[in-house]
């Protein structure tokens, strides 16, 4: 599933149109990246969780140590900082795509020979 | 005092399924923090901004998490390390200790506190920290070569650091056999010096400090000690790997230039050979200095020196000498160096074209210096003229000014040069020469062929006045 599944897709400009201010192109390396990074976030969380029962027999000052630094750490990457973003960017990219469609409609009413 | 448990092997199960996620995870941050501020520096009407901020926070998280999962294979070492009686059974798999005990040997569980502590104080050693406003100087100590230091700690040591070229360009000095610390940390400030130079700012100049032999002190096992040295040299580049890799998927576009001497490039060779690249972006300038590599590795080995023929090396400048005394050693007990060649001899020709073939530079600087008995050296102070201008140029060419010496050298090896008489390293090597091309480092312009000339006409090779002779006496032929 990519990060804009669901959004409008990336419209082409009408000849006769003028681009909307928005690059689509970085847009969607951005909202890529932050895609990948936030699967690879619930991977790792779960890879984590996944093996705390290796620490049956961990017991002590640096259990707590690890498990306090764990916990402030994850907090972070839980915190869906990077989720926001992402919501973020599909509101803009629907903005956009949207206002560009509508330009193209625009320019294809205009008469031929108008611009 | 508290008691503390644990199971060794459990502990580093735990790590050994971590590593690879960890791995996986930072690999996916990559490039992001750059990519979100490109995003955000373009024009959007419709907003979408990244919170870079957030971003930061995102991947310290993601570092720090990174470090604790190999803390806990530091502590699963340090219960093994405890002295402890146990019955003629063995010690069962529980193992007992004092906290005190396991906090000394594993040491803090945060990166920037275990640096703090010295946790990586014999991998890297800061010779000028740069708060003088002077290029900053920092010393690898692999004398001892590192196991167990993982990509990915790698990387995060860098960036604690301030090694990986964020802030300025990174600068490898590599020394060559039986280098002293003290030399090659020499050869590592001039260096340094030579950005100061040129004003280049945030630049650091990172030392690799290998283990490198006696070297002819070692009297009649000089030749076992170069071959051994040469052993170190490869293993040791081997073993950087990982840090090259760090490097490059901590900065990709990172500005990195090497300096490498004779053995040195064995080094470096390998270890950019070896290393992986996650954006394939990654590239240095190299510059070879008489490198004691077999002359065909780059296109014979590939598997080990093949990034020498591709665009992991993207400028690379080798100097060679088929009169250089000090690769006598390298050549008696194996095949001819590259750094001992001759320009059209077939390990040159193959390497160029095969650069040529991928669209890279290559400049093979012929020399007949006599600066080191013709080997020159790894310092670029006043009397390696060459090396000197080699490496302001390397620096020249990193910070986007051009060639730098490149076309008044070439003019003054083509012009200087013969069959009998070789002035032009005597010119390369001259105070006025060199005065003159720091004089414009620091004006922070080319020097010109016409400067150079006025120079040599004047100061290096000024034509006798002739004295006044005789009177002629007209002879009847009228001819003299």
């Amino acid at each position: 599933m990519s990060w804009r599944t669901g959004c409008l897709p990336r419209p082409p400009v009408h000849p006769r149109a003028d681009p909307v201010a928005f690059d689509f192109g970085t847009a969607d390396a951005i909202g890529g990246a932050l895609d990948r990074l936030r699967t690879g976030i619930d991977s790792n969380l779960a890879a984590r969780q996944g093996a705390q029962h290796r620490f049956a027999d961990w017991r002590g000052g640096h259990r707590r140590t690890y498990d306090e630094r764990r916990a402030r750490h994850e907090a972070v990457l839980a915190s869906g900082a990077v989720g926001d973003q992402i919501a973020r960017l599909r509101v803009a990219w629907d903005d956009a795509a949207g206002a560009q469609m509508r330009a193209n409609q625009v320019a294809a009413d205009l008469p031929p020979g108008v611009s | 005092m508290s008691v503390t448990s644990a199971r060794p092997d459990e502990l580093d199960a735990y790590v050994a399924t971590l590593m690879p996620a960890d791995d996986e995870l930072d690999l996916r941050a990559v490039g992001l923090i750059d990519l979100a501020a490109t995003w955000n520096g373009r024009r959007s009407a419709y907003g979408g901004a990244v919170d870079v901020d957030a971003l930061v926070a995102v991947e310290t998280a993601i570092d720090e998490l990174s470090y604790l999962d190999r803390w806990v294979g530091r502590v699963a070492q340090a219960f093994r390390d405890v002295v402890r009686i146990c019955p003629t059974s063995g010690c069962g798999p529980v193992l007992y200790a004092s906290d005190l005990q396991i906090e000394l040997g594993a040491g803090p569980a945060g990166l920037a506190d275990a640096l703090a502590a010295g946790a990586y104080s014999d991998l890297f050693e800061v010779v000028r920290d740069g708060s003088d406003g002077r290029t900053r100087v920092v010393r690898l100590l692999v004398d001892t070569l590192p196991e167990d230091v993982s990509e990915l700690e790698w990387r995060l040591v860098l960036e604690e650091l301030g090694l990986t070229a964020e802030s300025g360009p990174l600068h490898l000095v590599v020394h060559g056999w039986s280098t002293s610390s003290a030399s090659a940390t020499a050869a590592g400030e001039t260096t340094a010096d030579l950005y100061d130079q040129q004003g280049v700012e945030g630049a650091t100049v990172l030392v690799v400090d290998w283990d490198a032999g006696r070297g002819t002190a070692a009297g009649l096992g000089t030749p076992g000690d170069f071959a051994a040295a040469e052993d170190s040299a490869m293993a040791t580049g081997d073993a950087l790997a990982p840090m090259f890799t760090a490097l490059a998927a901590a900065n990709p576009d990172a500005d990195v230039n090497v300096t490498a001497h004779s053995l040195g490039n064995h080094v470096v060779s390998r270890a950019l050979t070896g290393m992986a690249d996650p954006t394939a972006r990654f590239s240095v300038d190299l510059l070879m200095v008489q490198p004691a590599i077999p002359r065909r590795a780059p296109t014979w080995d590939t598997e080990n020196y093949g990034a020498l023929v591709g665009p992991r090396v993207r400028d690379l400048t080798i100097t060679i000498n088929n009169g250089d005394d000090a690769l006598f050693w390298y050549e008696i007990q194996g095949p001819q160096a590259l750094g001992d060649e001759a320009a059209d001899g077939p390990g040159l020709t193959a390497l160029i074209e095969w650069r040529e073939a991928a669209g890279l530079d290559t400049q093979v600087v012929d020399h007949d210096a006599a600066a080191g008995d013709g080997h020159l050296g790894i310092d670029p102070t006043g009397d390696q003229g060459l090396l000197r201008s080699l490496t302001q140029e390397l620096i020249d060419v990193g910070a986007g000014d051009g060639t730098g010496q490149a076309d008044v050298r070439r003019w003054i090896y083509e012009n200087h040069t013969g069959w009998f008489r070789n002035d032009a390293d005597p010119i390369m090597d001259h105070p006025a020469v060199q005065a003159y091309f720091d004089a414009c480092q620091e004006a922070d312009v080319a020097p010109t062929i016409e400067g150079v000339r006025r120079i040599i006409e004047d100061e290096v090779l000024p034509r006798p006045t002739p004295s006044p002779g005789p009177e002629p006496t007209p002879s009847g032929s009228g001819s003299w």
